[in-house]
C-alpha cells in the first residue's frame, strides 16, 4: 500500500486493482495484476509501457468502464463499483475519455455539433437547444476549429481536427477528469505537437486532470507530472517525471529509456544502449518478477517471488528485488 | 565514394477520379555506395512512393513516372530494363523490407521456404542448400533456434521476429541496396532498438547502401549518414544528417525538429507545433509548397517556386530565404547550432 500518497486532494484513487480475463476454460490473462496509483487533482499521470502490457485496460478498468476483478478504485473518495443510477450518470459526467484513433471512435453519419452536443443533452447540461449551441461553438473555439465547422460531417476532416473534435465532444460536459488513451499516436509529427499543446492549454484553463496513456517515452516526459511504467500487467516504477527520467532504477525502465532513439546524432550515435533480450512473453505468469525473463540482472529471488513495490525516494516507487 | 544510384528528375503522378496528381515532383538525389540515406517527411509527403519506384512497385494502372525521369544504378537506366534484367535486379541487387510484416509475408508458406525462394529465384541452387541458407539467414538476423524457426508460420512469430525474417528475406542474397520502408514503426521501442542496431550491423558487414524511409527523426539521427527531407513531394532539404541536425536551413526541417519532444528535453516546454496541415496529394502547388505553414513566409514564397541553395558540401535547402536579397534579420534557424538543445 502506497500511504505517501494519500491525501485530500486526490481525485482517483486505485488500490490493488486487477482485472483478469478469461481465456477459454482453464486459463486466465491476468491484463493487470494488484496495481495501485493514485492522480490527484490538477496533475497529469502518465502510464507508459509497450503494446500488450495493459495499460489500456488498466486506464478503462480504474474509471469503471470495465469491470473490475478485485481492488478497489475509488473516485473523489467514493468506491465506483458501488455507484448506482443517478450517481453513476454523474461520474460519466465528471469522468471523460479522448480515444486513440479519432477515425473509428467518432461516429461518421454524425454532424459535428451532434457529436459535441450528445453528452450535453444526455446530462440536461443546456436548459434550451440555443444555450447547446452556444456551448457547441465554444467548445469548437477552445480547441481551435473554426465555429463554421460545427454543421459540417465528419468525414470532411482530416485525423489532426477530428481528434480535436474528440476533444471538445469530452470537454462539452465539462469534465474535471480526463482518460487520454494515446491521444496523438495516429497523427503525423506536426499534428502531434499541435494537439499536445492544446492540451497543456485546456488544462491549464479548465483546472483538468489527465491520466495520460502512451507508448512514447518522450512525450509522456514532456507531458507528465508523474509517470507510471507498467511491464505485463504491473507497475513496475512509478514516480515524479523529472525524478524517474534522471534516475531510472528498475532495469525495465532503464531499458526503456535507453531505447527510445534521440533526435541528436552525436549523441545517439555515441550512446550505448541497454539492448533486451527477447520480447515481453505472456501475461498468464504465475506470482514472479514478470520481467525475469528479460532482466540482465536476474536472480532466484526473482524466479520465485514477485519483488512488491518500495519507496526508494519520497514518491518514487520501484518494484525489484535488486534495489 | 562512388554513386550506386541516381535518380534525376523524378515525377510520379497517380490517376483517381478527380484526375492526375503529382505524388512525387521533380526530385533528384544520389545514393552512395556503402552509404546510409535516409527519406525523412509526415505521411502522403511521396517518400514510400519515392522509394517503391526504385523496384518497379508502382502500379501500372494508374500510377506513372514521367519520361523524363531517371533512375540510373551503376549508371544503367532502370526504367528501360527489359524484363530478365528487372528479374536479376529485383531481390538480388536491390531488396525491401515493408513496414507491416505481417502483410507482407505469405500466410500460407514456412518461413524458411519464403526465404528460400528468393535464392531459388536468383542462383542456380539445390531446395536443400536453399534452405540450409535460409536457416543461415535466420541466424543471422537473431532469430533464436532457425532450424525449428524456418518450419513455422508467420502467424507463429512475433511482430519483431517477423520483421528479423523480412530482413532475413532481404538479405539473403547480399544486395548491394537494401530498401527499409518504415522497418520499425509498428514494433515497440525495445524491439525498434534491437532491430535498428541488427540493420546497423549488417549495413557494416555487407558494405550495402541502405535507403531508410521514416518519418521519426531520433532513429534517423541513430543511423544515417546523409538524410532527404521530403514535403509535399519535394525534397526541400538534403545533406549530411549532422549538417542538417545542427545547421538546419529549410524551415520546414527546422518547424519539424522542434516539434517532436525529446527525452533529453525539458518537461512542461510548449512544443513550436507547426500551424496548418500539409497539402493534400491533389492540390494545385504554386510557388513554395510549405509557404502556407513557414512562419519566414515572404510573397515570393507564394508566387514562385524556390531554387536550390549548396551550403556546405552537398547540403541543399530549397527555400528563398537564403537568397542574396531576402530579409532574413529574424530568422532563427539560420544560426544552426545544436537544436537539441535550444529551449
Amino acid at each position: 500500500m502506497q500511504s505517501g500518497m494519500k491525501g485530500e486532494n486526490v481525485i482517483l484513487e486505485v488500490r490493488n486493482l486487477s482485472k483478469f480475463f478469461r481465456m477459454g476454460r482453464h486459463s486466465v490473462l491476468k491484463a493487470v495484476h494488484d496495481v495501485s496509483f493514485s492522480v490527484r487533482k490538477g496533475e497529469t499521470l502518465g502510464l507508459v509501457g509497450e503494446s500488450g502490457c495493459g495499460k489500456t485496460t488498466c486506464g478503462r478498468t480504474s474509471i469503471g468502464l470495465y469491470e473490475k476483478t478485485s481492488g478497489s478504485t475509488l473516485f473523489n473518495g467514493k468506491e465506483i463499483a458501488q455507484m448506482k443510477g443517478k450517481e453513476r450518470k454523474d461520474l460519466t459526467k465528471r469522468v471523460q475519455m479522448v480515444f486513440q484513433d479519432p477515425y473509428t471512435s467518432l461516429d461518421p453519419k454524425m454532424k459535428v455539433h451532434r457529436l459535441i452536443a450528445e453528452g450535453i443533452r444526455i446530462h440536461n447540461i443546456a436548459a434550451n437547444r440555443n444555450e447547446e449551441q452556444e456551448i457547441v461553438l465554444d467548445m469548437l473555439q477552445k480547441v481551435g476549429l473554426h465555429p463554421s465547422y460545427a454543421y459540417r460531417n465528419i468525414k470532411e476532416f482530416s485525423g489532426g481536427q477530428r481528434q480535436r473534435i474528440g476533444i471538445a465532444r469530452a470537454l462539452a460536459v465539462q469534465p474535471e477528469f480526463l482518460l487520454c488513451d494515446e491521444p496523438i499516436s495516429a497523427l503525423d509529427v506536426s499534428i502531434q505537437a499541435q494537439i499536445m499543446n492544446l492540451l497543456m492549454e485546456l488544462q491549464e484553463k479548465m483546472g483538468l486532470t489527465y491520466l495520460f496513456i502512451a507508448h512514447d517515452l518522450a512525450v509522456v516526459k514532456h507531458f507528465c507530472d508523474r509517470i507510471a511504467v507498467m511491464y505485463l500487467g504491473k507497475i513496475v516504477e512509478m514516480g515524479g517525471s523529472e525524478e524517474v527520467y534522471g534516475h531510472p532504477l528498475h532495469p525495465y525502465t532503464k531499458a526503456l529509456m535507453s531505447a527510445v532513439p534521440i533526435p541528436d546524432p552525436d549523441l545517439e550515435m555515441g550512446r550505448k544502449k541497454i539492448l533486451l533480450s527477447g520480447e515481453s512473453s505472456s501475461h498468464m505468469g504465475e506470482d514472479r518478477c514478470r520481467f525475469a525473463d528479460r532482466c540482465p540482472y536476474v536472480s532466484n529471488q526473482c524466479r520465485n517471488e514477485g519483488p512488491k513495490m518500495k519507496e526508494v525516494a519520497p514518491g518514487h516507487w520501484v518494484a525489484c528485488h535488486q534495489i | 565514394m562512388n554513386k550506386l544510384v541516381e535518380i534525376k528528375n523524378l515525377e510520379i503522378s497517380f490517376q483517381d477520379f478527380h484526375g492526375a496528381f503529382k505524388a512525387v515532383r521533380d526530385v533528384s538525389f544520389d545514393i552512395y555506395e556503402g552509404e546510409a540515406l535516409a527519406l525523412v517527411g509526415e505521411s502522403g509527403c511521396g517518400k514510400s512512393v519515392t522509394a517503391k519506384s526504385l523496384l518497379g512497385l508502382i502500379p501500372e494502372k494508374d500510377g506513372s513516372i514521367a519520361e523524363k525521369s531517371e533512375i540510373l544504378y551503376q549508371g544503367e537506366n532502370i526504367l528501360t530494363y527489359s524484363k530478365k534484367r528487372w528479374k536479376e535486379y529485383c531481390g538480388q541487387e536491390c531488396g525491401m523490407i515493408f513496414q507491416d510484416a505481417m502483410a507482407a509475408l505469405n500466410p500460407t508458406v514456412k518461413i524458411g521456404d519464403q526465404i528460400a525462394e528468393n535464392l531459388r529465384v536468383h542462383q542456380k541452387i539445390s531446395r536443400k542448400a536453399a534452405k540450409e541458407q535460409a536457416i543461415a539467414a535466420l541466424r543471422m538476423a537473431g532469430i533464436p533456434q532457425p532450424e525449428i524457426r524456418a518450419e513455422q508460420y508467420p502467424h507463429e512469430f512475433s511482430g519483431g521476429m517477423r520483421q528479423r525474417s523480412m530482413i532475413a528475406m532481404a538479405m539473403i542474397c547480399q544486395p548491394r541496396l537494401l530498401i527499409a520502408d518504415e522497418p520499425t514503426t509498428a514494433l515497440d521501442v525495445t524491439i525498434q532498438a534491437q532491430i535498428m542496431e541488427l540493420m546497423k550491423s549488417l549495413k557494416e558487414k555487407n558494405r550495402m547502401s541502405l535507403l531508410l524511409i521514416t518519418h521519426d527523426l531520433g532513429v534517423v539521427a541513430g543511423i544515417a549518414d546523409r538524410m532527404a527531407v521530403m514535403y509535399a513531394g519535394q525534397i526541400v532539404e538534403i545533406g549530411n544528417s549532422r549538417d542538417i541536425y545542427y545547421r538546419t536551413r529549410h524551415p520546414y526541417t527546422y518547424s519539424l525538429l522542434k516539434a517532436v519532444p525529446s527525452l533529453n528535453g525539458s518537461h512542461g516546454r510548449r512544443l513550436e507545433a507547426i500551424d496548418g496541415m500539409p497539402p493534400e496529394a491533389g492540390d494545385i502547388l504554386k510557388g513554395c509548397p510549405f509557404a502556407a505553414r513557414c512562419r519566414y513566409c515572404m510573397q515570393i514564397c507564394i508566387e514562385e517556386c524556390p531554387p536550390k541553395y549548396e551550403f556546405e558540401d552537398g547540403h541543399f535547402a530549397t527555400c528563398w530565404l537564403h537568397d542574396p536579397d531576402a530579409d532574413i534579420s529574424d530568422c532563427k534557424f539560420q544560426t544552426g547550432g545544436n537544436l537539441c538543445n535550444q529551449e
